[in-house]
């Protein structure tokens, strides 16, 4: 089986079961999409639909009970512990709805949190949180901790942390259910200017306003994708 | 008093609903009180206890000094004695001296260790006599009566407690005594001490009997010092007055008999000082490693109530809301602290009786006093005592930091762990780090103990004690009146011994060496100019049979050794060793010399140096080796026999033969002490051996509960830094980048702690050099070691920890939302 050369991202038949004493849950069900290098993704649906799962399995947090997932042309479902942490340091950037920065690290650290990980040399760590700092507008605070911001600014600075490595999509989970709406517009439009600047996204919502802004919505109800435009059927 | 029934009926349901918490403290709490209070009840019964005579207090020993020779505390002469004791006005005069008897008569003749005693001395002691009287006045002037005191353990042993004994006679080295008095179990006399006498170290033990000390049986003359002068100050006088009037005694007879009192001066040292005085350095070095074990133990607790105050912020901000001021908190936390504290004391107390009990049952090593030890009633008011204090210093922190709760946050976030703030932790790595540090100053010492205790081991002692048997026999003066029949026996019985199967060589020496009983004596060298008294050579001698060097695995330098040929009637001939070659003859050849022992004008007989032999030491290891002069029994006697045995295989097996041999020599010999020469090297170190065993013991407690609180506190930190590990791991940090943070961490606050450690053991550790041999308190192996020892601990403790950090689920830890 291959991939098109121009999906980022490719499930095939997701399914993910949890299994509690002797009850099955099936979070998700047969979920099939991809997604394109550029693109800017909403999965929308209602609470307990199996949003935050999806989301899990392709931040590589979570591996399906069963189907395929190729991540830039690999295939990652069953990979072991260290190489997902791997790929997810490189390719995925995580931006949390309650922000979960990192509370003893200073604002410049946590952003370089990911990329020491990486095993980045200091100087290049320097610059690309400084410029990841910049492009949130939150430079003058990198010697900050996160209690001292407010949410709103901790929200970009989690942006930052999630774009400082440049990683090949970033994954947003209700980036703007903590916020007021002053900042969430705000959030939302740095994601916008991060789309537009390249970025490819895929944010995970409930609120349909910002749904609405990204270019595709996935719909997810009861584990299942019941609305799926401009989705491309895999190549057999 | 309703408030404080209400706070401990509450502290002992907080207690019991955390079963886990609660025995973990207590038993922590329990091994550190236990360990203190064990060896403050050593201590009290040591040190500080007063001595069994009446006004102890009172009571010093007299010792004559020699500054320029170096004695520091010399017996002194019959004559000097007199003009002490009767110069002096601040202080009464008694004195004493070490004698063994034959005691005959009974199913097996016994070998008695005895004490020629000044008549007054019971009377001086004030302890009465059981049965019968103390000596009466003029029972020590020549020409009195024989009679003895016994002692109530050899009466018991040796008289079946026979009620009828006093006023009748017993054999004493052959001779008749009158037992005038029986002394109470509780007597003893002397007490066991040590004294520095030359360079040597000499014990001064108990003894059974006590007859007076009469010019009969001690030469009344000022050059030979073999008595022991005690005293009791006359009331309202110090030491130090009395000190002052015997200093000037002293002086008179520096200048009335400058060539035997040239350079004396006197030593007075409370009796009480001269018995603990070489105990207490070692002591209190125990006594301040326990107290580090029990401060150890309170920062381990006081961690633990500290994550507990992390969880009961709700239950604190709550009662804060419904009134309760500051101090009520904090005095609701302190009971239960103090609940703790209790029930620490009284586990440790059991572990203390038990500990101690094993402890002295175990202990082999002459500690003063402690063969008699029971448990005082003050050991209670001390546990309670240190539970109490113990409650305080790791109850207090914690209840201050915890009476303190952010009520709106901890109200607020409906009871969830916030973590406790920064605060908090940094106070519980600051008691890991304090841990630590405490652990690194035990682990030293025991370290420093150990390396000092390997190289008492090393050292050769001049001869190979492997498969020596020795024993020790008395030639009874009424069987074998003149030296030639002494030789004649001694003949006889070395001749069996070598005939027992398995015996490879056999000898006799008047004492060997680590016996106790070496003594050094003055000699002239001849064609050297007469030296003053105090500036004469002096050595060590030895009155040896031939096969003595063979024996003992003397190593024979050069010369030759001595045969049968050296009789009674032949020249006579002296083998000294390679120290009193060096010492007395540097740069010449001592064969063939002549030396004179004793004074200038003694009438003993020069003696040709015929051979040269090694050195070897003769009461410890740690001693250098002094100069020796052997001398061939031929032409020496001695009452006072050795029997040296080197057989092929373990001596033990041959023990009952020779015995055997012994007694079908003379059925009356008591064989008092057969011992392995190995035994009597070992009991010369079983001081530091016993330090260095309750050192690693209680270094081993500091380094389990320093780890206990590594762990303690890395697994604790790990449960409030789940979700900051969740986001790592969803930033892409792998488990090993997750264990290395966690690891790391452990060993940051261990590193800290080990600076500080190493920093605080080479300042304390100098306190207990006087118990180390050639070791320097700031070894940089042991403390290299021991930095080893406390990394490799604190990664061991984080271990766990670190693994369940790495097991954390992400999307568990960051699905709260």
């Amino acid at each position: 089986m291959s991939t098109p050369n121009s999906s980022l991202i490719r499930l095939e038949n997701v399914t993910k079961v949890f299994y509690t004493d002797e009850v099955e849950t099936h979070a998700l069900s047969s979920v099939g999409f991809e997604i394109h290098a550029g693109e800017y993704i909403s999965i929308a649906g209602p609470s307990g639909c199996g949003k935050s799962t999806l989301l899990s399995i392709l931040g590589l947090l979570d591996t399906p009970t069963e189907g395929e997932y190729w991540l830039n042309g690999e295939a990652v479902a069953n990979l072991r512990l260290a190489e997902r942490a791997r790929i997810r340091n490189r390719q995925v950037g995580f931006i949390f709805q309650s922000f979960n920065l990192v509370g003893d690290l200073t604002v410049y650290e946590n952003v370089e949190l990911p990329l020491t990980y990486r095993g980045t040399d200091r100087a290049e760590r320097k610059q690309r949180v400084l410029e990841s700092l910049e492009k949130v507008g939150m430079a003058h605070r990198a010697k900050h901790l996160p209690a001292q911001l407010s949410g709103g600014q901790q929200q970009r600075v989690a942006v930052a942390r999630a774009i400082a490595g440049e990683p090949s999509i970033l994954l947003a989970d209700e980036p703007t259910g903590n916020l007021d709406s002053v900042n969430g517009e705000a959030v939302m439009k740095l994601l916008s200017d991060l789309h537009q600047a390249g970025s490819t996204i895929c944010m995970v919502t409930h609120d349909q306003r910002y749904a609405g802004k990204a270019g595709k919505e996935i719909h997810l109800f009861d584990g299942r994708v019941v609305e799926q435009p401009h989705l491309n059927p895999p190549a057999a | 008093m309703e408030f404080i029934w209400q706070d401990m009926r509450y502290g002992a349901r907080m207690l019991l609903k955390s079963p886990g918490f609660t025995v973990v403290a207590v038993l922590t709490l329990a091994l550190g009180i236990g360990a203190n209070t064990a060896i403050f009840s050593v201590v009290n019964f040591v040190l500080l206890r007063p001595l069994e005579y009446a006004n102890s207090d009172q009571l010093v020993m007299i010792w004559e000094r020699n500054v320029k020779k170096g004695f520091t505390e010399s017996p002194t002469s019959f004559a000097n004695f007199i003009d002490f004791r009767d110069g002096a006005k601040s202080v009464d005069i008694a004195s004493f001296t070490d004698t063994n008897f034959n005691l005959t008569g009974g199913e097996q003749p016994e070998r008695i260790a005895g004490l020629r005693v000044s008549a007054s001395l019971f009377s001086m002691l004030g302890v009465n006599p059981m049965r019968g009287r103390w000596f009466a006045p003029q029972e020590d002037k020549p020409g009195a009566g024989r009679v003895l005191i016994l002692g109530y353990g050899l009466w018991q042993r040796s008289f079946a407690g026979n009620a009828n004994l006093v006023n009748q006679t017993v054999q004493l080295n052959g001779q008749s005594y009158t037992v005038i008095g029986i002394m109470p179990p509780s007597f003893k006399f002397p007490p066991s001490f040590s004294a520095t006498v030359g360079a040597l170290e000499e014990t001064v033990s108990n003894a059974d009997l006590w007859v007076p000390l009469t010019p009969d049986d001690v030469p009344l003359v000022r050059d030979i010092r073999n008595l022991k002068m005690i005293g009791r100050l006359k009331p309202g006088v110090a030491a130090e007055q009395a000190q002052v009037e015997i200093n000037a005694i002293a002086s008179r007879l520096d200048k009335e008999y400058p060539d035997v009192n040239g350079g004396i001066e006197s030593h007075v040292i409370p009796l009480h000082q001269q018995v603990t005085g070489d105990i207490r350095p070692a002591l209190i070095v125990l006594m301040a490693a326990v107290s580090l074990v029990l401060l150890i133990a309170c920062a381990n607790v006081a961690n633990l109530l500290l994550a507990k105050a992390t969880n009961r912020q709700k239950e604190i901000a709550i009662r804060t809301a419904l009134g309760a001021n500051r101090l009520r908190i904090l005095r609701q936390l302190l009971t239960e602290s103090t609940l703790l504290g209790l029930l620490g004391g009284l586990l440790g107390l059991l572990f203390a009786i038990v500990g101690t009990k094993s402890l002295i049952a175990f202990v082999t090593v002459n500690i003063p006093r402690l063969k008699d030890f029971g448990f005082e009633s003050k050991l209670l008011l001390f546990t309670l005592a240190i539970s109490l204090l113990t409650s305080l210093v790791f109850g207090l922190a914690p209840a201050i930091d915890a009476s303190k709760p952010n009520l709106n946050e901890a109200l607020k976030e409906g009871g969830r762990s916030s973590g406790g703030g920064s605060g908090r932790n940094r106070l519980r790595n600051f008691l890991v780090i304090g841990e630590v540090a405490l652990a690194v100053v035990l682990v030293t010492a025991s370290g420093l103990m150990f390396r000092s205790f390997v190289r008492l081991q090393r050292v050769n002692p001049g001869f190979n004690p492997e498969n020596l048997l020795t024993l020790e026999i008395e030639v009874p003066e009424a069987a074998y009146r003149t030296e030639q029949q002494q030789r004649i026996f001694q003949q006889q019985l070395l001749q069996r011994i070598r005939a027992v199967p398995g015996v490879r060589y056999a000898s006799t020496a008047d004492n060997v060496p680590f016996s106790g009983n070496a003594f050094n004596s003055s000699f002239m060298i001849e064609g050297r100019p007469i030296p003053a008294v105090t500036e004469r050579p002096r050595a060590f001698y030895r009155v040896i049979s031939p096969d003595y060097f063979s024996t003992m695995g003397i190593p024979f330098v050069r010369g030759h050794q001595f045969t049968d040929r050296d009789s009674a009637d032949a020249q006579g001939v002296a083998i000294i060793n390679d120290a009193a070659a060096r010492k007395y003859w540097p740069g010449e050849d001592p064969l063939g010399r002549r030396v004179k022992r004793g004074r200038p004008e003694s009438k003993n007989p020069w003696l040709t140096i015929v051979g040269l032999v090694g050195s070897a030491n003769q009461a410890s290891l740690r001693e250098e080796t002094q100069p020796e002069i052997y001398v061939p029994y031929l032409q020496n006697s001695s009452r006072t026999l050795t029997l040296v045995a080197r057989t092929d295989s373990d001596p033990r097996m041959l023990a009952g033969a020779i015995r055997k041999e012994v007694w079908a020599a003379d059925k009356d010999l008591p064989v008092s002490s057969m011992k392995l020469m190995e035994e009597l090297i070992s009991t010369s170190v079983a001081q530091p051996r016993f330090y260095l065993i309750l050192l690693t013991v209680f270094a081993g407690l500091a380094l389990v509960l320093a780890a206990i609180g590594v762990y303690g506190v890395m697994s604790y930190s790990v449960t409030l830094r789940t979700r900051d590990i969740g986001i790592r791991m969803a930033l892409g940090a792998t488990p090993i980048d997750i264990f290395k943070q966690v690891v790391g961490q452990a060993l940051w606050l261990a590193l800290i702690g080990l600076g500080v450690g190493i920093a605080l053991a080479i300042l304390s550790t100098r306190v207990m050099s006087s118990l180390l041999y050639e070791v320097s308190t700031m070894d940089p192996m042991t403390l290299a070691s021991t930095s080893l020892a406390l990394l490799v601990v604190a990664l061991l403790a984080s271990y766990l920890p670190a693994r369940r950090a790495t097991k954390v689920d992400p999307i568990v830890t960051l699905r709260y939302e």
